[in-house]
């Protein structure tokens, strides 16, 4: 049975993004490897694949398989974590992606450009990224 | 250089139009939840989905056949505005611009439609885009104006083809050599009524080159010295354009499985094709046609030995629509399908196959022995003939495997080279058949199947094919709106013939 067949599994993905996002706030990062390190935890526990997932990085493969664990929730639970789509074509992976950006953000205080976004497609360009925007701070 | 059709490509530009939300709400057209109904989830989510698009042209889209330009990103917030500039960024270098892709959701369909109307260049939204499609593309239509839809990326690609191929169109220049008048010879009343139309109906240009001038500049001498240009330095063969004959000879020769000719005789009619390609591209010019029987009156081409035939068949293999008798409509036909299919046309009279008393009523010595040999078809039978078949009739990039020979076109003489192609070995071969009504104003588009060849072994006009359709009466009674020589192209382009005919505001007649 999988972990977020119920809502209490849910709720532990929440806390282990909130605990990893308190890190990466109160960190001082000696270098990218080690910023990329807590960062990737923090994007498996928004994506519920903490725990599942070791070595993928690309965005829309780790959405891919988020989305796959999701869809075998049971409806109830599964609404909080998939937002209503527009008609716009926007995809669950996009979706993802961009709360995910938000949840950095509004963490971080930090401001990503949209010139870029579309190109930060794997957890270790939006490591790079962020090292670079709080090194500008 | 001669700028071959086939090497048309359509440009089109992607222009993607986001729209921002500038506050939190939601309501009848903006749902979503928390995050979602931000500003900045806009400004990413257009990032991304720009980005897709991007993508999906880049994946879909048939590079063969066109031009992908720089794509443009335009945007709009939810005070609905209509900005100047973004016109402005839309329509840079517009006049390059041969299709607009669009990519936009919810309320943008107005820069759409305003796009058109200030514009009027073909554009189109792209596949599977909720409800903008039929929105938009009927606003845009019920305005007399040109806008596309489709349901896939396939279709998308076959429609830029089409474009494409009316693009071709509208890029050929016919030389047309004259004896008598500039619109038809004496075998082609059924030519096209009026070319200034078709010039401005499809964008053609026709250029003329008198017959007799081109006659005298068959022969290697001081190029001042024609009789029909004393004193102008004409185009005249060369001592190097002699060597290109030569191993032109060479290579036909050496490809042919039979060779019923005198090589002699085989490079005087090569001397016609090397003097076109100078006249040609001294015209600027990249379709040929000439009148058969006027310049025959004239005894000439007895004299200097040669036909044309052989120019026909080699220009439609190097992608020069070439036709026989001076026929514009074929040229035009061939235009068209040569762009379309990447492959060279044949071309030839067209006639249904009769019976009377049981027996095949013979045409140009073509009976029921040819036919017999290759199929007992009986029913729905139709017979294409004529001495310009050519060794690219599978495609331009196929290496040909197909057996040919060389034969005379003059019985008594035996000059005038012509490729001779037994059909039967395309037996089952499905073909298009088009022709263009005199009018201008209708498309004849047609399917058939090869059944046997005939007259391969034979010398003159007297080659060609039986095909079977789909129904002998339906298909004559139309075809006679049309005219004789119909085009011929290997596989089935019938739907792309009626796209075609849709974005060039003309009637198509399927049969």
């Amino acid at each position: 049975m999988s972990i977020i067949k119920k809502k209490s599994g849910l709720l532990m993905y929440q806390k282990k993004s909130a605990e990893y996002m308190e890190q990466l706030q109160t960190t001082p990062y000696p270098d990218l490897e080690s910023l990329h390190q807590d960062l990737y935890g923090f994007i498996l526990s928004k994506y519920i694949l903490l725990g599942d997932v070791t070595d993928i990085y690309d965005l829309t493969e780790l959405a891919e398989l988020s989305v796959a664990k999701t869809i075998q929730m049971p409806k109830e639970d599964s609404k909080q974590l998939d937002g209503a789509h527009s008609c716009e074509g926007t995809t669950s992976a996009m979706n993802k992606k961009v709360l995910l950006l938000m949840a950095l953000q509004k963490g971080l205080n930090i401001k990503f450009s949209a010139q870029n976004t579309a190109d930060l497609t794997d957890t270790r360009l939006i490591a790079q990224e962020v090292w670079k925007l709080l090194n500008t701070k | 250089m001669i700028e071959k059709i086939t090497d048309v490509k359509l440009n089109v530009r992607p222009v993607f139009i986001g729209l921002v939300h500038q506050y939190y709400y939601e309501g009848p057209c903006r749902f979503g939840k928390g995050e979602e109904l931000e500003k900045d989830y806009d400004v990413f989510m257009n990032s991304e989905l720009y980005k897709q698009f991007q993508k999906d042209v880049a994946e879909n889209m048939p590079m063969d056949a066109v031009n992908m330009m720089d794509p443009i990103y335009v945007e709009r917030d939810d005070w609905f505005l209509t900005d100047e500039d973004m016109f402005r960024t839309m329509a840079k270098d517009i006049d390059q611009v041969d299709y607009y892709l669009f990519s936009f959701g919810i309320g943008r369909g107005d820069i759409y439609l305003e796009f058109a109307q200030r514009y009027h260049k073909p554009q189109g939204v792209m596949p599977a885009q909720c409800c903008e499609a039929t929105v938009n593309t009927s606003a845009v239509r019920a305005r007399g104006l040109e806008a596309y839809a489709y349901r896939s990326w396939e279709e998308l690609a076959r429609h830029m083809r089409v474009l494409r191929a009316r693009k071709a169109l509208a890029s050929t220049r016919v030389m047309v050599v004259t004896r008598f008048n500039s619109s038809r010879s004496f075998s082609s009343s059924d030519n096209l009524v009026d070319l200034n139309y078709v010039t401005e109906k499809f964008g053609v240009q026709f250029r003329y080159q008198n017959f007799h001038e081109l006659m005298d500049m068959l022969t290697v001498r001081d190029p001042k010295t024609n009789p029909t240009l004393p004193g102008r330095e004409a185009c005249n063969l060369t001592e190097k354009d002699m060597k290109e004959v030569e191993r032109l000879a060479d290579e036909l020769i050496a490809g042919a499985k039979e060779v019923r000719m005198e090589r002699e005789k085989l490079e005087k009619s090569l001397k016609g094709y090397v003097l076109v390609q100078k006249l040609l591209d001294r015209n600027g010019c990249n379709a040929y046609t000439m009148p058969c029987p006027d310049c025959c009156s004239t005894r000439r081409l007895n004299h200097e030995q040669l036909t044309f035939c052989l120019t026909h068949s080699l220009n439609n293999e190097n992608q020069i629509p070439s036709s026989c008798e001076m026929d514009i409509n074929s040229v035009l036909a061939m235009a068209i399908m040569e762009n379309l299919s990447d492959k060279a046309v044949y071309m030839g009279n067209s006639n249904p196959v009769l019976y009377r008393d049981g027996k095949m009523v013979t045409m140009q010595g073509f009976g029921q022995d040819q036919l017999a040999a290759a199929t007992d078809e009986r029913e729905d039978l139709y017979l294409v003939f004529h001495s310009t078949p050519n060794r690219k009739l599978h495609g331009y990039k196929e290496d040909s495997k197909a057996e040919y020979s060389l034969a005379p076109f003059a019985n008594d003489q035996g000059f005038g080279a012509t490729i001779r192609y037994d059909f039967t070995q395309d037996a089952g071969q499905e073909v298009t058949l088009l022709r263009i009504s005199p009018d201008a104003k209708k498309l004849f588009a047609a399917k058939g199947t090869i059944l046997a060849g005939s007259g391969a072994e034979r010398t003159n006009c007297d080659q060609g094919f039986f095909m079977k359709i789909a129904n002998q009466e339906d298909f004559f009674y139309k075809h006679i709106n049309f005219g004789n020589h119909l085009v011929v192209t290997y596989g089935d382009y019938v739907k792309e013939l009626q796209m075609l005919g849709e974005s060039l505001g003309l009637e198509v007649v399927t049969a």
